[in-house]
């Protein structure tokens, strides 16, 4: 069976043949054989490459999660977006500021109109008791402000749209 | 005392719960319509919902906590952290329905709680206190001018809160107006109240804080310091205790200013005196937290004390039976606090859904938890999943225990903290005991995993899992199972 996974703004082509214990892995052009020491649901102990690790995975909205040695990969996979907000940047974005994550809005410092910096604060989120400042992902002018100050937001919503400016050199 | 109503939830609902079971005495829980299915409900003797919008409501509503503790026969309330804990109205309103408080009286809460009074209690009686503004102002011109005089750099503190919040760090003087007007401004948002003031602010200061214990009949002891340097937002994230930086002589010293500053307010019960300490030695009060801090478990560790049962014992009237040199650390103990937030993303809340849930075991590891797998970790409440507290011999034994069970913990669903704590453990600063609070921005600033690649046993369990189609998508509508947090039975570590 193929997969392919997206791990930030790479993405990494996987097979896996074979059947019961001993398996391979095809990552990308190099073979992986494995051997299923045990596994319970998403709860799985391999060994491979002469070590035993232990690992638990679990389909979530997001794609799938894998807790190994302390970490947590998220794979996206194929048919899924990472999200809302997922890889952007300061300086790098479309101008569709959205909400990183559901909260109410305390704050409002911009209104329709205002030019306004990549990385400028436009409003305040307070989520989970902390206050987060929303900012801009590029450098233009205010067009729409599309939720009020007070407004309880979900994940995803569009909060203000900024208008990119012309680039310097172009 | 035979029947404690814990006004309270999460992982501190569910540690008060357990020590009013091993006391003999019978629990109460309260719930929000969002916290129906939360482990401290199931754990409890009996339950209560409590109306609130938003949820937090139902917790910090005083009218209905006392009723509810009313109808269910309760005789007392312990108030865990946060909510309504150090509200010293709350204390009082509880005092003249004729039930026991489990916490200080309401005078040295409502001290210890305005910032510049505190402060005025604190240097009468001897206490070190930073240099400062004295009188608070609602008038914002003249505190600046006041505070013209203190060496920079300064900070500017909103006198009703914490966390974090109304702060600021000025470094220039023309900078200065701007800060106390928007520290003012958050105060007033944050705490409904506007009220700042301004002191002199450490480079690389350590955040170390006492432990007291005083009964109601004179007894004071302080219970060893804990080290809290390790913040991030000017909240903790690793508590230690001792403090590696605490010399015997030091400690001597803290200590004996920790117990003058109890005292000064009359003080009855478990609290904790926090000072800012200098590269040299020198320590500064910053405040007292009258009430059970997030951190206890180090202590506890440490000391073999069970502070929360003490807290009970000496609200029933107790004496306290030892002296203050029957006080000594066996060992170290380390906390990490686990967040459902994203430390790549500036600690952002992350919510969701825990999709599995693995704790750590083993000698000497501790997991105070409020979590289940199915558990919907919704924006409403504080974003601290569970805290894992490691005891070892000495503090190396207590870090390297530490990082293998952050390697074992597993939470799937939500980000968390746990694989920024290991960083934190693995750090050679840390190792070092280089512990002050500016160790995360110097440290691990930018602190990101996105650049690393995929390890193959990573991309082998995921294919696995994919093959078989055993793996159902969670989602917000999954039932409950039993709780793995509330399973773990035995929460006293290191010690009898």
């Amino acid at each position: 069976m193929a997969f392919t996974y997206r791990v930030g703004d790479r993405s990494v082509d996987v097979r896996l043949q074979g059947r019961g214990a001993d398996r391979v892995l095809i990552v990308e052009d190099r073979t992986v054989s494995f051997r299923v020491l045990r596994q319970d649901r998403d709860e799985l102990v391999l060994e491979l490459d002469g070590r035993v690790e232990r690992l638990v995975a679990a389909r979530t909205a997001a794609g799938i999660e894998v807790a190994w040695r302390g970490r947590t990969y998220r794979l996206a996979t194929a048919d899924q977006d990472a999200g809302p907000g997922a890889g952007s940047s300061v300086g790098g974005g479309d101008g569709r500021i959205r909400t990183p994550m559901p909260g109410k809005i305390v704050a409002v410092h911009v209104a329709e109109g205002d030019a306004v910096e990549a990385g400028q604060p436009l409003l305040v989120l307070e989520s989970m008791k902390m206050q987060n400042d929303v900012v801009s992902d590029v450098t233009g002018t205010v067009t729409r402000i599309l939720r009020e100050l007070g407004t309880n937001v979900e994940f995803g919503d569009v909060l203000v749209e900024v208008t990119p400016a012309p680039s310097e050199d172009g | 005392m035979k029947r404690v109503l814990v006004a309270n939830r999460g992982e501190i609902a569910v540690r008060v719960i357990r020590a009013c079971r091993e006391h003999g005495l019978e629990a109460v829980a309260v719930y929000a319509d969002a916290d129906a299915t939360a482990p401290h409900v199931g754990l409890a003797d009996a339950a209560v919902r409590l109306e609130g919008d938003p949820p937090t409501g139902a917790y910090l509503n005083m009218d209905g906590l006392i009723e509810a503790a009313r109808a269910s026969g309760a005789d007392a309330i312990h108030p865990g952290y946060g909510f309504l804990s150090e509200n010293a109205d709350f204390a009082e309103r509880i005092d003249r329905a004729g039930l026991r408080f489990v916490g200080p009286p309401p005078a040295a809460i409502r001290t210890m709680g305005d910032k510049v009074a505190s402060r005025r209690a604190m240097a009468d009686a001897g206490v070190p206190i930073m240099p400062g503004t004295e009188g608070q102002s609602e008038n914002l011109g003249a505190l600046v001018k006041a505070a013209k005089d203190i060496p920079l750099p300064l900070m500017v503190k909103a006198a009703g809160g914490g966390g974090g919040k109304g702060m600021r760090i000025v470094r220039s003087a023309r900078d200065l107006d701007d800060a106390v007007r928007a520290a003012s401004r958050e105060a007033a948002a944050a705490f409904g109240n506007g009220t700042v003031y301004v002191e002199r602010f450490i480079e690389r200061p350590r955040h170390i804080e006492v432990q007291v214990l005083a009964d109601a009949h004179g007894r004071t002891l302080s219970v060893l310091e804990r080290e809290c340097s390790i913040q991030r937002r000017h909240q903790k994230i690793v508590e230690e205790c001792p403090s590696p930086f605490v010399t015997p002589a030091l400690r001597k010293e803290m200590s004996e200013a920790a117990v003058a500053a109890a005292e000064a307010v009359g003080y009855v019960n478990a609290g904790t005196v926090e000072f800012l300490v200098d590269e040299d030695g020198a320590f500064y009060f910053l405040e007292m937290n009258t009430r059970i801090q997030v951190e206890h478990p180090v202590t506890e560790a440490v000391t073999g004390l069970d502070l929360v049962r003490w807290q009970l014992r000496i609200a029933a009237g107790e004496r306290l039976p030892f002296k203050q040199s029957d006080i000594a650390p066996r060992g170290h103990a380390i906390e990490c606090r686990v967040y459902a937030e994203d430390p790549a993303q500036k600690f952002m809340p992350s919510t969701g859904v825990i999709a599995r849930l693995r704790a750590p075991s083993g000698p000497g590891v501790r997991v105070d938890g409020g979590i289940y797998e199915g558990y919907t970790v919704t924006p409403h409440f504080d974003p601290l999943l569970a805290k894992i507290v490691t005891w070892g011999a000495d503090r190396e034994a207590a870090r390297v225990r530490m990082l293998d069970a952050l390697a074992e913990t597993v939470i799937l669903g939500v980000q968390t903290t746990v694989p920024f704590l290991r960083d934190v453990l693995a750090h050679e600063a840390f190792a070092g005991g280089d512990t002050t609070t500016d160790f995360i921005p110097v440290h691990l600033p930018e602190w990101g995993t996105s650049d690393e690649d995929v390890p193959d046993a990573v991309l082998a369990a995921a294919a696995l899992v994919e093959s078989e189609g055993r793996s159902p998508v969670v989602s917000a509508a999954t039932s409950a199972p039993p709780s793995p947090w509330s399973r773990i039975g035995a929460w006293r570590i290191g010690g009898a």
